[in-house]
This record gives C-alpha cells, sequence and structure tokens, in this order.
C-alpha cells in the first residue's frame, strides 16, 4: 500500500469512529494522522492536501486545519462496520444471515435500489423483515429519514378490485359514482420511500398489470385516469407466503430481481428459537411487570413443539401460556409466575415426544429446573435451588403436583420420564467434579467399594467398560436409595416396564447389585430401583451407540427432492438419521460439493458416510469428500426411497459401511426383489416367466437370476425371472402352482425339481453346463413359434386326419430340437412344415402313395450334415406314431427348412 | 379355369386343394380345377395352367418361380401365411379369382 492511501485509511477510520461515538465528524489534523501512522507531518501533510485537491477528501479550514472523509464516501462504508438495523434480527448470523445480505443488497443497489420479493410461510416475519428493510435504508442514507414506509395488505380488499385498485393508485374525480374528488392512493404516499405489499399473491390481475407497470416504468395512472400519467420514485417490497413455483409467482419474479426467502421456524437452528423464546418471554415479563418462569420441560416442549404458524404463532402461544401462568399467580396457586408442562395445549406437551431425538441439541437450553425471564436484566437468571434436590422426593413431589391439578396418567408418565433422565443426567454431571478422595466426603466408602464391585462384575459380564462417571454417579444414587429406604418411603420408577423391555441384559445384571445392598446393608431392595440402577448403566451406552452409527446422506438434484426422501425414511425409521442434501438445478457441482463436504464433516460420527444420490456429478462426489475429508464415504446410485428406507435400517442397527451399502444395493432395481409369496406378485410381470428359487436364502435366487438374466438375453425375449425363497419341496410346489395360475411358467431353475411335468425344469448345475443352457435358450427363442404351432392344433384336426394333439406336441419337441442346432424358422414356414409333416403322416399311416423327390440322393450328398440333424431332430414325430420317414420326406423338410 | 397350388411336396397345398374344390363347387363354379404340385416340377405344368399360387412356405422360390410363369403371360403371387395357415379354401379362391380377373385385363 502506498503511503497516501495508507494516510487515506486512517483517516477514514478516525471519521468513522468519530462518528460512532460523538454522532457527528469533527475531522482530523495532519499531526494527529502523522502521529497515529508514524509518519513524518510534512508528507501526511502533503498527501493530505493532494488528496483535497483530487476532490477527495474535505478541508475544513480553522487551527489547526481538520481534514475528513467526504459524505457518500462515509455511508458507502457505514453499513460494513456500524451496528446496522438487521442486527437486531435473531438469527441475523445465522439462518437469517442470506436473506439479510440479499436485503442489504438490494438496499444499496444503484441508483434507487431493487424492488424485493419476500418469500416465507406465514408468521416466518415479513412484515417485519421489510420494515427494518426500510430502517435500513433509511440508516445508510438511500432514503431520506422522513421517508415513508406504507404498506398495504393486497388481501384486504380482495374480493373488490376496484376498491383494491382505487386504495392503491388513487382515483380520478368522476371515475365512478360516489368518486366526488380527486383521491391519491397509497403509491404516491409512498413516494420517495418505501411500498410494502403484502399478501401480493391475492392482487387481482388488473391490479398487477398496472403493479408490473410501475415496476417496470415508475409511472401509474390514477383509476379513471386516460392520459395523465404519474411518476414516482418507490422501491416495491412484496410479500407472499405463496410457494415461489406458483404460476402467479412467476410472472413476479420475472419482474421482480430480487426474491428473499424466510426460512421457516422449523429450519432455524434452536439457538435461534430459543432466543426467539426468550425474547417474548421478556416482552410478556415486562407487560405484566412481574418475573417469569419456565419449567424446564416447558422450555423443552416451546423449543420442540410443532408450531405451523412460525414466529407468530410462538409469540401467541407464549402470550397464551403467560397468561395462564399469570392468572394462576394472581389466584394464589403458585408464589411466582411460572409456566408449567401442565398448563400447556396439548399440541405444544407433543413436543416433548421429540425430546429423546433432539436431545444433545437443546440440553444446552435448559440447565435447571426453571429458567427466570427478568424484565430488569433482559436475561436468564439461574435459579438457585437447583443444586441442592434429592431425587426421589422431587419425583414424588412432582407426582403428587401432577396429580393434584388433575393431568392425565399418560401425560404425567410422559413429563415423569422426561424428568427422571434429566435428574440422573444430574447425577453424572455432578460427580465429574469429584475425585474419588472427595466421593468418600459425600458418599459412605462401603458404597463406593460395593459399587466399583458391581460395575466391574457388570462391565465383564455385558463386555462394555463403564466411565467414572457413571461410578461416582450411580454411588451418590445408590447412597440416597439406601437412605430412603431405610426410612421406609416407598421407591417408584415410572419406566421400569420399558427398561425391563429394552435393557433385558442390563436390568438382569442390575439385579446383583441389589443383593449386593441388601447383604450389605440389611434392607430390601425394590424392583423399580433395579430399574435404575439399569438406567445408569445404560447411560453410557446410549452416547457410545451415538458415535458409531454409520451416517446416511442423501444428495438429489431438485429443490426437494433429497429432503423430502429423507424425510420419509425418517419417519418410517421413527428417528431423525437420514439426512436430506438437495441440489438445484443451477448449483454449481463445486458449490455443491462443498456443502456436501461440509455436511458429511458434520453428520459424519466417525464410522464414514454412506451417500444415496440420483446422478450427474454426484455419482462421483464420493471420491473427491473422501480426498478433501478423509472420511470414507460409498456412494450408491439411482437411490430410491426403499434404499434410503434399508440403508438407514441397517445403519441404525450398528452395521459397518460395508454392510449398510451392501444392503442399500442389494435393493437396486438391477438385482431384483426377492418374492416371498404369490399375493405380493404385482401385474408387473411379463406374462411368460421363469421361477430360479433357492432353499439356502434369497442371495442365490437373485444370483441365478442375474446369470440367466445375462446368459439368455431375457429382456429381448420378454421374459421376467422371478426369484423365490422357499423352505421346503412342498412350499415350493404350491407356490408354483399359484404363479401358474397367472403366469406362463416356461421353466424352473432350482436345486430340486418339484415334479411338474408341464414345467421345464433345470437344475441349478445345468445353469453352468452351456448345453443343458442351450436346451432353454432354444425354448425361449421358440417362445413364439411355439405359440404358432399351438395355434395350428385345430386347423391340423379339422383337415387332417390323425391326432392332433399328439402330432402338435412331438412337433414341438422336433421344433425345440432344430432350434437348439441354431435353427430357426419363420411363421411362413412353420405352417408350411406343420400341414406338410401332418399330410406325410397321414399318407404313411394310411399307406397311400409317398412323395418322390427328384435328385434325392444327390442332394443328401451334398447336406450330409443338413440331412443327419433332420434325421435326429424329426425322432419325437417318429416316434409319437410310431413309424419312419422315407428319405424323400426328410428331403422334403430340408428343402421346406434350409430353402433348398 | 384351371388353378394350380405349388409347395415343397405338394402335400400340404393339397389339404387346400381339397377346400377349394368344395368352395368353388359351392359357389357354383363347374369350370374350375384346382392341382397341387411340388413346386420343384413347375416347368411341366406351367403351359397347362391358367392361373398359380404359391404355399408361403416356398416363397423364397417366389422370383424364380413368376419368371417362369410370366414369361408365358400367366399370373402367380404367394398365398399369405394367414390364410394358408387356416387351410382357408374359400379365401384361396377368392385370390385365384381375382388374379385371373387381373390377367385378362
Amino acid at each position: 500500500m502506498k503511503r497516501i492511501d495508507k494516510v487515506y485509511e486512517k483517516l477514514k477510520e478516525i471519521c468513522l469512529r468519530q462518528l460512532k461515538n460523538d454522532g457527528m465528524i469533527t475531522g482530523c489534523s495532519a499531526i494527529d494522522l502523522s502521529n497515529e501512522l508514524n509518519i513524518h507531518r510534512a508528507n501526511v501533510s502533503s498527501d493530505l492536501n493532494k488528496m483535497h485537491k483530487d476532490g477527495k477528501i474535505d478541508k475544513i479550514e480553522g487551527k489547526p486545519v481538520l481534514f475528513s472523509i467526504k459524505q457518500d464516501e462515509l455511508t458507502k462504508n457505514l453499513n460494513t462496520i456500524e451496528d446496522d438495523a438487521f442486527k437486531k434480527i435473531i438469527g441475523s448470523n445465522l439462518s437469517l444471515k442470506n436473506a439479510i445480505q440479499q436485503a442489504k443488497a438490494a438496499i444499496m443497489y444503484p441508483p434507487h435500489g431493487l424492488h424485493t420479493l419476500i418469500l416465507g410461510e406465514t408468521g416466518t416475519g415479513k412484515s417485519m423483515f421489510a420494515e427494518t428493510m426500510y430502517e435500513y435504508a433509511k440508516e445508510i442514507g438511500r432514503i431520506k429519514t422522513n421517508a415513508p414506509f406504507v404498506a398495504f395488505n393486497c388481501a384486504d380488499y380482495a374480493n373488490n378490485p376496484q376498491l383494491l385498485m382505487a386504495q392503491l393508485f388513487g382515483v380520478k374525480k368522476g371515475a365512478y359514482t360516489g368518486a366526488d374528488k380527486d383521491k391519491i392512493g397509497i403509491v404516491e404516499k409512498a413516494d420517495k420511500g418505501i411500498l410494502f405489499l403484502d399478501e401480493v399473491h391475492r392482487l387481482p390481475p388488473e391490479g398487477q398489470e398496472m403493479l408490473f407497470y410501475l415496476i417496470d416504468k415508475g409511472m401509474f395512472r390514477h383509476l379513471g385516469e386516460t392520459d395523465a400519467q404519474h411518476k414516482v420514485d418507490v422501491l416495491i417490497i412484496c410479500a407472499t407466503t405463496e410457494n415461489v413455483e406458483s404460476i402467479l409467482l412467476k410472472t413476479f419474479t420475472r419482474r421482480i430481481p430480487m426474491v428473499i426467502n424466510l426460512p421457516s421456524l422449523k429450519e432455524r437452528t434452536y439457538e435461534e428459537r430459543f432466543e426467539i423464546i426468550k425474547n417474548f418471554m421478556i416482552d410478556e415479563a415486562s407487560i405484566i411487570k412481574n418475573d417469569i418462569s419456565l419449567t424446564s420441560n416447558a422450555l423443552k416442549a416451546f423449543l420442540l413443539y410443532d408450531c405451523p404458524n412460525n414466529i407468530g404463532q410462538l409469540k401467541s402461544d407464549i402470550k397464551l401460556c403467560a397468561a395462564k401462568a399469570y392468572l394462576g399467580f394472581m389466584m394464589n396457586r403458585d408464589k411466582e409466575v411460572v409456566i408449567h408442562t401442565e398448563d400447556l395445549p396439548q399440541y405444544i406437551k407433543r413436543g416433548l415426544f421429540k425430546y429423546k431425538e433432539e436431545k444433545d441439541k437443546i440440553d444446552k437450553f435448559v440447565k435447571d429446573d426453571k429458567i427466570m425471564f427478568s424484565i430488569d436484566k433482559m436475561d436468564i437468571i439461574p435459579s438457585e435451588d437447583s443444586k441442592s434436590f434429592n431425587f426421589y422426593e422431587a419425583l414424588e413431589e412432582k407426582r403428587k403436583s401432577l396429580e393434584k391439578k388433575g393431568i392425565n396418567e399418560d401425560d404425567i408418565k410422559l413429563i415423569m420420564n422426561l424428568d427422571i433422565e434429566t435428574y440422573l443426567k444430574r447425577y453424572i454431571d455432578e460427580a465429574k467434579r469429584y475425585n474419588l478422595e472427595e466421593l468418600y466426603k459425600v458418599v459412605d466408602k462401603r458404597i463406593v467399594d460395593i459399587v466399583d464391585n458391581f460395575l466391574n462384575h457388570a462391565g465383564k459380564m455385558l463386555k462394555r467398560e463403564f466411565s467414572e462417571k457413571t461410578l461416582y454417579g450411580l454411588s451418590m444414587h445408590v447412597a440416597s436409595s439406601i437412605e430412603r429406604i431405610s426410612s421406609g418411603k416407598k421407591i417408584e420408577n415410572h419406566q421400569l416396564d420399558d427398561i425391563k423391555r429394552i435393557y433385558k441384559d442390563e436390568f438382569e445384571v442390575s439385579k446383583e447389585l441389589k443383593k449386593l445392598i441388601e447383604r450389605e446393608f440389611d434392607i430390601e431392595v425394590p424392583e423399580d430401583e433395579v430399574g435404575f440402577i439399569t438406567m445408569f448403566l445404560c447411560l453410557d451406552i446410549k452416547q457410545e451407540k451415538d458415535e458409531e452409527k454409520v451416517s446416511v446422506i442423501v444428495a438429489m438434484h431438485g429443490e426437494s427432492t433429497a429432503t423430502s426422501i429423507a424425510d420419509v425414511s425418517n419417519r418410517l425409521l421413527g428417528e431423525n438419521f437420514v439426512v436430506g442434501y438437495n441440489m438445484p438445478l443451477d448449483q454449481k457441482p463445486e458449490i455443491a460439493l462443498n456443502n456436501l463436504c461440509d455436511l458429511i464433516k458434520k453428520t459424519n460420527k466417525g464410522k464414514g458416510v454412506l451417500l444415496l444420490v440420483d446422478m450427474g456429478s454426484l455419482v462421483f462426489f464420493g471420491d473427491m469428500v473422501y480426498e478433501k475429508t478423509g472420511i470414507p464415504v460409498k456412494t450408491v446410485e439411482m437411490a430410491s426411497t426403499p434404499m434410503v428406507l434399508e440403508a438407514g435400517r441397517k445403519a441404525l442397527l450398528n452395521a459397518s459401511l460395508d454392510e449398510v451399502y451392501d444392503s442399500a444395493l442389494n435393493l437396486s432395481p438391477y438385482i431384483g426383489r426377492i418374492y416371498k409369496d404369490n399375493f405380493e406378485m404385482q401385474n408387473g410381470f411379463k406374462n411368460d416367466v421363469i421361477i430360479t428359487a433357492c432353499i439356502t436364502g434369497e442371495g442365490t435366487a437373485l444370483k441365478l437370476k442375474s446369470i440367466l438374466e445375462k446368459k439368455l438375453d431375457l429382456k429381448s425375449a420378454g421374459i421376467d425371472i422371478i426369484p423365490l425363497n422357499i423352505e421346503d419341496k412342498r412350499e415350493f410346489r404350491r407356490k408354483l402352482q399359484n404363479i401358474k395360475r397367472e403366469k406362463n411358467v416356461l421353466a424352473v431353475v432350482s436345486a430340486f425339481d418339484p415334479g411338474d411335468d408341464t414345467v421345464k425344469y433345470i437344475s441349478t448345475t445345468d445353469v453352468f453346463d452351456n448345453r443343458k443352457l442351450r436346451s432353454l435358450k432354444a425354448m425361449i427363442d421358440s417362445k413364439d413359434a411355439l405359440e404358432t404351432i399351438d395355434n395350428m392344433k385345430e386347423i391340423v384336426a379339422e383337415n387332417v386326419n390323425i391326432d392332433a394333439g399328439k402330432y402338435i406336441d412331438a412337433f414341438k419337441e422336433f421344433y425345440l430340437n432344430i432350434a437348439e442346432n441354431n435353427v430357426t424358422l419363420d411363421n411362413d414356414k412353420i405352417i408350411g412344415l406343420i400341414l406338410h409333416l401332418a399330410c406325410a403322416i397321414e399318407r404313411v399311416l394310411n399307406g397311400g402313395e409317398l412323395i418322390r423327390i427328384k435328385n434325392c440322393k444327390s442332394i443328401i450328398e451334398n447336406n450330409t450334415s443338413k440331412y443327419e440333424m433332420i434325421k435326429t431332430t424329426v425322432k419325437p414325430v417318429n416316434e409319437a406314431f410310431n413309424m419312419a420317414l422315407s428319405d424323400d420326406e426328410y428331403v422334403s423338410i430340408m428343402k421346406i427348412i434350409y430353402s433348398l | 379355369m384351371k388353378i394350380l397350388l405349388m409347395c415343397g411336396a405338394g402335400m400340404s397345398t393339397s389339404l387346400l386343394v381339397k377346400k377349394m374344390e368344395k368352395q368353388a363347387k359351392d359357389m357354383g363354379y363347374n369350370d374350375i380345377s384346382i392341382d397341387a404340385v411340388p413346386i420343384d416340377e413347375l416347368e411341366n405344368y406351367v403351359d397347362l395352367y391358367d392361373v398359380f399360387l404359391l404355399g408361403p412356405q416356398v416363397r423364397y422360390m417366389e422370383k424364380k418361380a413368376k419368371d417362369i410363369i410370366e414369361s408365358k403371360g400367366k399370373k402367380c403371387t404367394t398365398i399369405p401365411p394367414q390364410v394358408y395357415g387356416r387351410v382357408d379354401g374359400k379365401k384361396t379362391l377368392e385370390i385365384a379369382l381375382d388374379l385371373a380377373k387381373k390377367g385378362e385385363i
């Protein structure tokens, strides 16, 4: 950087500082700058004068002479340094970061800013956002401080377009009956300022046209005016809840360059949601002029419940609950204003069901039993009594109070379950602060020893290591249990049934500790207590498990394909596990790759990532991600929901990356599905089928299928293979019969013969014997021909005096034989041959005159191999009618077949 | 009018001959005679008949047969496999009559 630039930068910095601290720029002397920069004063002075001469800076005459940067320079830089209007929006650094950058760009864009369309679900804060844009425009001097901000809701007059238009654009006197004077519209009112059109999708078509004209030209007409046009300088911000893809909005987005998406509450982080709740709570506190507290479970519910109308709804829900709590306080039920879980409406309470899944993410907000929001402190006050508490008494008290309030049993159970876990966690967390010496001070050493022994034993039994934390936590817990049992109080565990069911092994092992305690302290430990001990043993494994799973990510093209597949899978899996990444079609692959890298880094739990993609560049991302991050990634392409589901299921079972990968691949349409029973058979199969069946499991049947498909080119023959998984021969026959009822079964390929004469049977080993396989191939190739032959049965019966059924069957065999010799005949020849041979047989049987062929001998001599072939292949016909054809007959057949 | 049917051995077409004869009788034609011979023997018969029909299985010989027949100013065609396969005497006779008409023009 040149010296003169350094001087300018320093000057700018000082001026901005002055503006921030004093609200105005007083300027800066050459000496001050010289001291700051450590550059000789004379040099600084000459630089400053040069810049002044060039018009880059202002000079304030006086003693000493002061310099300041130009006013417009200042505004340009202001927003980047100062706190701006957007800072007060929650999430300005998180999920709203992008939206805010867009908004700033829209306002700053020269010369007058860009018209903007704000999209977002109802209650996401579109109006508030528009107002903030207005504030910001004032802050940076884009509009004057007294510039208007006019908001208009297009839904207001939606059923009366005339009135709406009049409101918007103003009316000329006499435009309609009753328009007795000129009336100015809100567009004019917003001149030199910002016009905010909410619910713009409700604007009637006439209004749209005029609005577009305004957008394009900056001009409009009053209603009833024909020639005069008015010019306004107005920045338009529209807002809508409609999907951006809707047809109406397409016409908008074409004209409105800036489209800002506001995230729904669901898309925002828990940090943001917590801040929002905090803000609303403090708002409420200042309204009722009293501190308000939330119980930890109520806070969890507020963080987690499904809130379709977003922040707007959250706000009114909080208001409602605060009002209820205030009522309880006024009626002297509570000593302070507290929102209890049981006061929440059912749909908010339901949020607690999600707690287990989201635990890790929200526990940091729920440190205390009660969270207090105070008007004065504008922040949370930690509750004081949180440290000294007694597990059982707290539970008991809680239960009593819930019962007293008439909460139903199911809800009590839900609330209590969550409480129990919170309390247990607390024990463990508290225990972190102790070392063994200190533990002895709090807990009887005998207890610690017993627990230590027990944990060693349990560790061996369950093949698992227990951490120090568990030792401390469990010791403390056991100490208080013993105290409670000794004093004759009851122990109740509301999760006992679940624990026994889910953690069967741990529960069994925990009984050991019960015995140890009973022997040492001569008391009786109830089963409920064993349940609690079990929970301590399981607290650890849950976390381990989390770290051990393969992550499953779906990445697909399109706005929402991946996330919706992930969503469906998660719902079916009952766990929020699969992650979706949407790659919009116009997104550059490099950007998608970077995003995916970040996502994979975030979701990788140490066992690698399975990436399920649809097509295109996404297919190659796996390797690139591995190169970049070192995280093992496997990619499955052309993924579908069942594949994702299967991968997710497998991953949740802690399978390895390879296993998860295989499980997804095995569902691939190329390898196919296994058909367990007839009713699963869809009409998706073609009419002609081959069945592969195995008793060793699905794998072999599928394998056989793929081998056959490869060797026989079944696709072009229009034949499907049904892989069957069978248990025994009887079942096999039953299934085969079921399939035969609906499909034409050409053959069965299996390790054992179903013993059905009407179906060709091929053993598994034959599949690898090309000669044997050839006969199957001949059959498949002759499929159409065999049909033709079958159709000729009636004709033969009608015209020729032989047993047509016998003849057609024999002829089919004959045909298959020649087909095996790679001879195929077209329908013309088949028909001719059938009729010819039928006549020949008839003549032989009736002792009629036989045909004579010219040059019969020489033809045979010239075509010996063909002659031999015919002679062998026609055998079934000879045998069927117990006769022998003459050489002349063979030659005439040869002539038809080979067109001699 | 004399019609000649030809196939590999004159055997399968003989089925058709029977049917056609019956059909001709039903239709009241008394002057139609029909025969079947192996196609190889065409040259021996070409002067004796007016109209010639080939079984579809000897379609590969059609060109050669046509040359011989048309050199005598007579007409021939191949019986469509659908007709032949059904041993449809009526249809075959119609084809033969059609062909004869064309020949006169």
